[in-house]
């Protein structure tokens, strides 16, 4: 069971905490972050503004900006996220191997879980620094209309939780091997999988059905289960808004497939159309989070545990 | 003279032209070439000398009991292992070493690189598992009860692995917390620990901007932040510049003047030889030969090795045989060598010539 103690007492997540705030990298990746992020809500807003110029800019438009530039914003965000998660902790702890830091540590009291979650936790708070620090961004879309706080809160938490799940995977990769080049390239390769790889399988599963079905218009949905590892999806299903369903922004064409799947039959032609029964895809996205950060600390717990077979 | 044994006399292989005829060579002796200054190793000891491969593989100290009993906490054992073994697919890293180390103790493990004693540190450390055999650190078993054995040991592995941006006094705290320390008791030992690594002026300097023997004493006071009674040092003199191993080594006394056992190896015999109260010869994971110097320099029958010169410019070396004295062998020279014996001296070098007698330059 793990206390509060354990966590703020933890000497590992002080260390690593410690060590990030005083880097000059983590004051360039907070600037970073918040330039893409400001200048991906400028473009958008600018764009809208110049095409919307002989519409209300009060009503349904101001509706449609808001909630556009939101949803570009938490696409951006989270697109973010999954860029920058796998950087700060690949190198975890291949990188205190690499630096001969980690059996020290690994002889003291502390057990391998308190490693494991110091580790973790730390590359999270910066992630969740990183996800407030832009919340400004958030506040301009809530400011123009069209979203509601309940959005914001979903979508946050949200990315949160991907930043959970993929910091602990990213530690568990890092556990794993011993140079930090290889735990860098598997993290990239894990978060190409779930965000591309997912939707790629989904459409050959699709083409596939198309192919064996003899009428086009009755060829069966693709399992959505797929999507369940897609954090793009799982993101754009929390926060469909039943008030406005339109816009142009990836996580609205996301919304609109998830949307094609769950009606049946599935084809181009109900691209669009919402259907009757609603069968939420970021439940299972947030049940596919639980598991795999359950499963990758367990992992990397045991692969920190000694006396082992092998010097790790 | 009578019941003295055989004058070890004889002519050197390969000696200069126009020494004496050649004449029988005892076993015992190590002739040599006629150039005093370069001795030579001396040849591995036959069969019958007391190391075969099989019952002399280890002079214990206190040779252990059946496998099949179980090792019991001792009060004057520190480390009492019984046939280990750490195997590696086929390579035997470790393989069937019966060793103890009495509390108290300055223990040096010598061998060459690869010669398993960093495989057999890391086991005693409890960060490696023993493929076979029995293990008991300071009375606790380091498979069942490794955190009762951390709590007893401070170990430096032989990297020095330090974090980044942290300054020596931080470096100590971040390890004082890891054991749990009470963090009011932090100041205090932070100041006992730099005192006693002389590092107390670099209290505020960044960890990585310290030389390497600095880091090394950093990481000494690392590993006794918990004051534990076995300190484990893995090649601890390794790159170190002469300055900093005499300070090593003072400082090795002086923690085992506190009462600390403290087990450490190394490649290099003249650093371990000093200051250790036993050694462990070690070569391809085996454990050639253990206890005190003297002790092993008596059970390996490494002879002391005295050069003569003599006066027609050739010279050679004796080994001084059991039973005889340095006084004894000069005397048989100079009474029964047809040359005039010029110069006489001792060019034994203690443990290095027992090493080179029970190890064959294997390495796995």
């Amino acid at each position: 069971m793990i206390t509060i103690a354990d966590v703020t007492k933890n000497p590992v997540l002080r260390r690593e905490l410690a060590e990030r705030a005083a880097s000059k990298r983590a004051a360039v990746a907070v600037t970073l972050w918040l330039l893409l992020l400001s200048g991906l809500a400028i473009l958008v807003y600018f764009a809208y503004t110049a095409s919307s110029s002989g519409l209300d800019p009060v009503g349904t438009d101001s509706a449609r900006i808001g909630k556009d530039l939101f949803e570009w914003a938490l696409f951006g965000m989270l697109g973010l996220v999954l860029f920058l998660v796998p950087a700060f902790t690949a190198s975890a702890v291949a990188g205190e191997r690499t630096r001969q830091t980690l059996i020290p540590v690994q002889i003291t009291s502390l057990s391998p879980f308190a490693i494991v979650l110091g580790k973790s936790l730390a590359a999270i708070a910066f992630t969740v620094l990183l996800v407030i620090s832009a919340a400004p961004i958030l506040a301009v879309a809530f400011l123009i209309g069209g979203v509601g706080l309940g959005d914001i809160a979903k979508g946050l938490a949200m990315i949160v939780l991907s930043a959970i799940m993929l910091g602990s995977v990213g530690i568990m990769i890092s556990s794993l091997f011993k140079k930090v080049q290889a735990a860098i390239v598997v993290s990239y390769g894990f978060v190409l999988a779930i965000a591309v790889g997912t939707f790629v399988v989904l459409g050959s599963v699709a083409v596939a059905q198309a192919a064996a079905s003899d009428d086009f218009n009755e060829q069966p949905s693709p399992p959505k289960e797929i999507l369940a590892a897609n954090p793009f999806a799982g993101l754009a299903d929390v926060t469909a808004s039943s008030d406005v369903t339109f816009g142009s922004n990836p996580l609205t064409g996301i919304r609109s497939l998830i949307n094609a799947i769950e009606t049946e039959p599935f084809n181009n032609g109900r691209f669009g159309e919402v259907p009757d029964e609603t069968t939420a895809v970021w439940r299972w996205y947030v049940l596919f989070c639980v598991l795999t950060t359950y499963w990758s600390l367990y992992v990397a717990t045991n692969r920190l545990r000694t006396p082992a077979e092998t010097e790790r | 003279m009578s019941d003295l044994p055989p004058p070890p006399l004889g002519p050197p292989t390969g000696a200069t032209p126009g020494s004496p005829p050649a004449e029988p060579v005892p076993a015992t002796s190590t002739p040599t070439g006629s150039l005093p200054s370069v001795p030579p190793p001396p040849a591995p000891l036959a069969p019958d000398a007391g190391l075969s491969a099989e019952a002399g593989v280890a002079t214990l100290i206190d040779p252990p009991s059946e496998v099949s009993t179980p090792l019991l906490p001792s009060e004057d054992a520190s480390i009492v292992g019984r046939r280990l073994v750490k195997r590696y697919g086929l390579l035997h890293a470790v393989n069937e070493v019966d060793f103890y180390v009495p509390r108290g103790s300055v223990y040096g493990f010598i061998g060459p690189n690869g010669a398993g004693k960093s495989t057999l540190m890391s086991m005693i450390a409890s960060l490696l598992l023993p493929t076979a055999g029995q293990l008991l650190v300071e009375g606790h078993d380091p498979i069942a009860e490794p955190a009762e054995v951390r709590r007893k040991i401070g170990y430096m592995p032989d990297g020095l692995g330090v974090y980044e941006g942290m300054n020596v006094a931080e470096y100590i705290e971040f390890f004082a917390a890891a054991y749990r320390i009470d963090r009011e008791q932090w100041p205090a030992l932070i100041e006992n620990l730099l005192e006693l690594v002389e590092l107390e002026v670099k209290r505020t300097a960044p960890v990585n901007s310290l030389s390497r023997g600095m880091k090394q004493r950093l990481s000494l006071a690392r590993a006794l932040v918990h004051d534990p009674a076995l300190l484990i040092l893995d090649e601890p003199a390794s790159g170190l510049d002469p300055r900093a191993r005499i300070e090593l080594r003072r400082l090795i006394e002086n923690l085992n003047a506190m009462g600390k056992t403290v087990l450490v190896s190394s490649h290099i015999l003249t650093e371990l030889q000093e200051v250790c109260t036993h050694v462990g010869i070690m070569e391809a994971g085996r454990l050639l030969a253990s206890g005190s110097p003297t002790d092993i320099l008596e059970q390996t029958r490494v002879r002391q090795r005295m050069l003569a010169v003599f006066d027609d410019g050739t010279s050679q070396e004796f080994a001084v045989e059991d039973g005889m004295s340095r006084a004894d062998l000069l005397r048989q020279l100079v009474l029964e060598d047809p040359r005039e014996v010029v110069e006489f001296r001792d060019v034994s070098q203690g443990l290095e010539d027992v090493f080179l007698s029970v190890t064959e330059g294997i390495v796995q």
